[in-house]
């Protein structure tokens, strides 16, 4: 496996470790945190549990 | 409760370096992340370099299951086609990175399975799969299979193509 690549702020990482680690110089946040995903991932977020929901429901 | 945290990567590259968290998809006659498609246009009549991209959970929060993975785009006009290896019926797993040469522009849609065409709306059920298969799921942070793509044009295809595609996924908390 090559680096990493955070396509955010560019930084390069030997790992994927690394890579979730680091504290991105463009969103201030880390990989692992959704405010890296800006704003709107809330959003994503709550679709994707309503769906999942719906379907635990329906078995 | 914490919800997941997702994104999109993009492989490149022999070495396979992987782009997290990617801003578009462009396709064209390079192979790079985020490629300026004006500056790097398919010539009608050949392809585009593949695209080898994974959904990645980066962290689950509290949540404890992600699972139905679909993608979908709308569709590219005529004389051009995006061919994927994603599909609701007859998965045949998970495709193994090259390692040799990374992603071509020639059509290996035989070897990486990817000769269907990309829906153009919401699949009824999973069509990308996680850990080989449809019914996958992730437990923990991870990856989804590659999803393969390529666009593959005849010699009357035209510039300017765009499609938005779109991922889904479910979790259950």
């Amino acid at each position: 496996m090559g680096k990493s690549i955070c396509s955010k702020c560019e930084g390069e990482f030997k790992d994927e470790a690394g890579y979730l680690a680091h504290e991105c110089a463009k969103t201030g946040f880390k990989p692992t945190d959704p405010a890296h995903q800006g704003k709107r991932f809330a959003k994503v977020q709550e679709a994707a549990l309503a769906r999942g929901k719906a379907r635990k429901g329906s078995k | 409760m914490a919800a997941a945290t997702v994104e999109i990567c993009e492989s490149n590259g022999a070495g396979e370096d992987v782009s997290h968290d990617v801003a578009n998809l462009n396709m064209g006659s390079s192979e790079e992340t985020e490629l300026d498609p004006v500056a790097n246009p398919i010539v009608p009549g050949d392809n585009s370099f593949e695209k080898w991209v994974r959904f990645h959970v980066t962290d689950i929060g509290t949540s404890s299951l992600i699972d139905n993975l679909k993608v979908w785009g709308e569709a590219l006009a005529a004389e051009a086609a995006l061919k994927t290896n994603a599909r609701t019926a007859g998965y045949e797993g998970a495709q193994a990175y090259d390692t040799v040469n990374g992603p071509l522009d020639t059509d290996r849609s035989a070897t990486y399975k990817y000769s269907q065409a990309m829906p153009t709306s919401e699949p009824a059920s999973a069509n990308l799969g996680i850990g080989g298969a449809l019914a996958g799921g992730l437990d923990d942070a991870g990856y989804s299979d590659y999803l393969v793509m390529q666009i593959q044009t005849t010699v009357s295809a035209v510039a300017g193509n765009a499609t938005t595609l779109s991922f889904q996924y479910d979790e259950t908390a």
